[in-house]
């Protein structure tokens, strides 16, 4: 992947914001489906702790990924305002639908293009192949993520990763699911 | 626009496609006269309506192609491909003018005067065959073989290159024929970002001058005959070739190919009596039908037409959304049933209950229209067998029996690959050369016969050949270099054939170009278990070896055990359930080799709960066994209670879960939450390895 | 199966050659299709074919249809001959 390149964004474009922990991050309306409370969650054994389940939507099978854990933070814990952002992003070129799992859900934002910051210039450093830019807002920062790379990848992801470009490290906070059976 | 006009244009719409139905089917079987009938009366109510709403276009269109179908009709015309096309182009044109009444915008216009000027061709043409048709009338036609001009449609389906077919090999075999070229025609190549590059969009225009008769031409295309779509039609008796009058860049463009071709069916030159003879057989073309009621020598298989006749065509897709509206029913069913069983009410009892049986008669009735004949699949290696054959210098024999068994089209989609992988290793590594055979006593000829047929709920596919059979010492030796098996271990014939399953017991010594893809028998097994399958091997040294495969009837609906352990639900295949026994929790925990004694046998069990992590202190005094077979093996499951039998519509977890394995899908419960289904030989294997032995 | 070029966000270079067929064809096509997303104006250029097949024959048709892309193909005179034969006259 080639840190330069930008994806060109016009003009204005519609944000969904929400929180996770004290973060705000935000992905483009157009990748959201719709947004859930939180339903009975059936937890598939074996699996990775980031992936929480999967759930009934209308018929579908849909599987739920807990973002804070996804971002190398403390799990979701489960509250009134816990929701699930159905997303529908692009894998190997095919749609899947995936729920990310959130602290609450904030609001639609309609951000310029000259707000929004590309995240080269900010000191901060944070892994370019996951966010798409940076915008202020009352003196918070929030992020723009880019959740096709973000959700494609099968592992924990650190959005301040520094070196460029490189996959994620294998986080070890992940137990090989293979070798739980054995003991 | 009056509301009679706008009645007249809804109506219009309508006969339009009702009218290109019609066509469509009249294609498929050019001599059903009351097809013909058919387009006739559409046509003819087409025409009265626009002209009485102010049509003019449509009503002049209209009654010069009532005019060819009247004659059709009347047999003094065949329908051909030429008028086929013309007509359904037409249709096209006739939608555009509903919009466009005068004619105004210059596509239109264009259109217009090409569709015009292509009846006009066809009518000129009529005026030979009217005349002609009166003097032959009571002519047999007369079947020679002297050299034609034949037109050669050849459209691959987009699937061929999956079959390892290579369509230019036919286009090369279409040429040597005669004199002939070839023009491709490319319009349904997608662009650049749209294509998918393994699939085929490239058709053919031939024409080829040749003296080869119609069906051995049409055995070029013996070995795919269901990989695309063919039409042969013989345009004239003179080679174009040879005439400097004719501009073969004409053929070039598509768009000019069929009017052009036309004209040069009627320049050509006209002699004898039996000129006119030909001149008939040149319109109606060899694979259309002949006009005259008698004679229709050149029908291809009159099984085929009648089969027609009585089924439609369907989008795949379409099938598709049935089966999931199906699927999406027997659930909702189910938490109906649910309801009505926790509110009891006598008359929501009896709805609930009539409910179950038409869903389960609609499930059924959908589920036979995804089903289609193995012989689909079983016709590709015909091709497969032959060149085989030359390439390894040996004669084979294929046999196909039970190619009308009807399976799931998915699972036929995807039993391709493997099944090709054992025919080849059948063809390769089984089948002895001649001369072996021959000293070995056996019949030069080594046969391969590959057979399916229905067994319960399960449809059995056979790859049996009369070669060499598998050397079990030989695959034992290469099992313990390997390390798969101990030096020590005793195992049973069937379980060392087994282990040619075995991931990493490549024969790796023998890979020829034949089976030496990169593809093993391991991955042939994960293949057949991924629909749901299981694939066994018999092999009798120097008599030959036997493959079977054993499917579902279906992929999407199963019946299973529903139990729970911990507070989620699985849903375990009834079809790899044995038994269910129940015992105390504490009998296993002591238990140190794994093994529990069921009806005086001990069989190796699983603790699902131990499997999959669960937490210690929610374990109930009892548990329950379900005794589970593996291949050969027989295996005890543990889980905390068994609900009951449920039928299950398989829904996939997703690509997150694909490290999962052991869930091979989930299903919904009436109460809306989620069931997972277990894939017992995955959860075994990965849990207690593959070295369990039968007792 | 070779293409090779240059990274760099201007002008781009894929030169083609070797044995092109069903196998590679997919792998090629999405490394054109990589190259595509990062430079304005690509350069396709076949050469030194080995041997080709149907589904190589559509791709060079999708990328002769490609504005941002130019394509030469630089055949020997036996392999535009076979081409010509199987009625590829678009393109020559």
């Amino acid at each position: 992947m080639n840190v330069f390149e930008q994806k060109e964004i016009s003009a204005a474009q519609s944000f969904l914001s929400f929180r996770l922990g004290k973060e705000i991050f935000a992905v483009e309306v157009s990748k959201v489906n719709e947004i859930l409370e939180v339903p009975k969650i059936t937890k598939i054994p074996k699996s990775p702790e980031y992936m929480t389940g999967v759930i009934n939507l209308r018929g579908t099978v849909l599987p739920l990924v807990d973002t804070k854990i996804k971002f190398g933070m403390k799990p979701v814990e489960f509250t009134v305002d816990t929701c699930i952002v159905v997303l529908e992003i692009k894998v190997d070129d095919e749609k899947i639908q995936v729920g990310a799992l959130v602290d609450s859900v904030l609001e639609v934002m309609e951000i310029d293009e000259a707000q929004l910051q590309p995240s080269p210039s900010m000191d901060a450093k944070y892994n370019l192949d996951f966010i798409e830019g940076m915008l202020e807002l009352d003196n918070k920062f929030i992020m723009l993520l880019k959740i096709d790379m973000i959700f494609s990848i099968n592992d924990i992801i650190d959005l301040k990763e520094t070196h460029e470009g490189s996959s994620p490290k294998k986080n070890k906070s992940i137990k090989n699911p293979n070798n739980r059976g054995k003991k | 626009m009056d509301s009679y006009q706008e009645h007249y244009l809804i109506e219009a719409t309508e006969l339009i496609s009702n009218l290109e139905n019609a066509l469509l089917v009249l294609e498929k079987t050019p001599d059903d006269k009351s097809q013909v009938e058919e387009v006739f009366r559409i046509m003819h109510t087409l025409k009265g309506g626009a002209g009485m709403f102010g049509f003019q276009k449509i009503e002049e269109l209209t009654h010069y192609l009532e005019n060819i179908y009247d004659l059709i009709r009347d047999n003094k015309l065949a329908t051909t491909a030429q008028i086929l096309d013309v007509t359904l182009s037409t249709v096209d044109h006739l939608t555009a003018l509903l919009y466009d009444a005068e004619c105004k915008e210059e596509i239109n216009k264009e259109n217009h005067a090409r569709i015009k000027n292509e009846i006009d061709i066809i009518v000129k043409a009529i005026g030979i065959t009217e005349a002609t048709a009166e003097r032959t009338h009571s002519q047999k036609e007369v079947v020679s073989n002297a050299s034609a001009l034949y037109h050669i449609v050849f459209k691959p389906n987009k699937e061929i290159f999956a079959n390892g077919t290579n369509p230019l090999f036919i286009v090369e075999d279409l040429l040597a024929l005669g004199d002939g070229r070839a023009f491709a025609r490319t319009t349904r190549i997608p662009p650049f970002d749209k294509i998918n590059p393994e699939k085929c969009f490239v058709y053919w225009d031939l024409l080829i001058f040749t003296g080869t008769p119609v069906e051995e031409i049409k055995d070029v295309f013996i070995f795919i005959e269901d990989q695309c779509e063919i039409a042969v039609n013989k345009v004239c008796a003179f080679n174009i070739f040879e005439n400097n009058q004719i501009d073969l860049k004409l053929f070039e463009n598509p768009k000019t190919f069929n009017s052009y071709l036309v004209e040069i069916a009627s320049r050509a030159p006209k002699k004898k009596t039996e000129d006119h003879i030909n001149k008939k057989s040149e319109l109606s073309g060899n694979t259309g039908v002949v006009a005259s009621t008698d004679d229709d020598l050149d029908m291809g298989n009159p099984k085929e037409r009648i089969k027609n006749i009585s089924s439609i065509r369907v989008a795949s897709d379409k099938l598709d959304d049935l089966m999931n509206l199906v699927s999406e029913l027997v659930t909702t069913q189910a938490g109906l049933s649910l309801y009505s069983e926790q509110n009891p009410d006598r008359r929501l009892e009896v709805f609930s209950e009539n409910i179950e049986k038409l869903t389960r008669q609609l499930r059924d009735t959908a589920f036979s229209m995804t089903l289609i004949p193995i012989n689909h699949l079983f016709q590709r290696f015909k091709r497969l067998v032959r060149d085989v054959s030359l390439q390894l210098n040996k004669e084979i024999d294929l046999v196909i029996k039970g190619g009308e068994t009807e399976l799931d089209k998915t699972i036929i989609e995807a039993l391709a690959d493997p099944l090709m992988h054992i025919l080849r290793n059948s063809l390769d590594h089984g089948l002895e050369h001649e001369d072996e055979r021959i000293s070995a006593g056996k019949n030069k000829t080594g046969t391969v016969t590959i057979s399916a047929y229905y067994s319960g709920a399960n449809v059995h596919i056979q790859i049996k050949d009369d070669g060499k059979g598998i050397d079990q010492e030989k695959i034992r030796a290469k099992a313990i270099e390997k390390g798969l098996i101990g030096k020590h271990d005793k195992l049973n014939k069937a379980e060392i054939l087994d282990l040619i399953f075995a991931p990493g017991l490549s024969t790796a010594a023998q890979i020829t170009d034949v089976s030496g893809r990169g593809v093993g028998m391991d991955v042939v097994r994960k293949n057949v278990t991924n629909l749901r399958g299981e694939i066994l091997v018999d092999s009798e040294v120097g008599k030959g070896s036997v493959v079977e495969i054993i499917l579902p009837l279906t992929l999407s609906i199963i019946d299973g055990l529903l139990v729970q352990l911990e507070h989620t639900k699985y849903v375990i295949p009834l079809e790899v359930v044995e038994k269910c026994h129940e015992l105390n929790a504490g009998e296993l925990q002591e238990n140190i080799n794994q093994l529990v004694t069921l009806d005086g046998k001990q069989v190796p069990f699983l603790d699902l709960r131990e499997a999959f992590d669960a937490d210690k202190n929610t374990a109930p005094e009892l548990t329950q066994i379900i005794v589970v077979h593996k291949n050969h093996k027989r295996v005890g499951i543990c889980v905390d209670t068994i609900i009951g039998e449920y039928q299950a519509v398989l829904k996939p977890v997703g690509k997150y879960y694909r490290n999962q394995e052991f869930i091979s899908g989930a299903t919904i419960l009436g109460d809306g939450t989620i069931a997972l289904v277990l894939d017992t030989n995955k959860i075994i294997e990965q849990s207690i390895g593959q070295k369990i032995v039968a007792l | 199966m070779s293409a090779k070029g240059n990274e760099n966000k201007g002008d781009g270079n894929i030169r083609i050659s070797g044995d092109i067929t069903i196998i590679n064809v997919k792998k090629l096509h999405q490394e054109i299709d990589r190259k595509l997303q990062v430079h304005n104006k690509l350069k396709v250029t076949v050469e030194n074919l080995l041997t080709f097949d149907l589904a190589f024959i559509q791709l060079l048709h999708t990328l002769k249809r490609k504005r941002s892309l130019t394509l030469n193909i630089n055949i020997s005179k036996e392999q535009e001959n076979t081409l010509k034969r199987f009625g590829f006259h678009g393109l020559l």
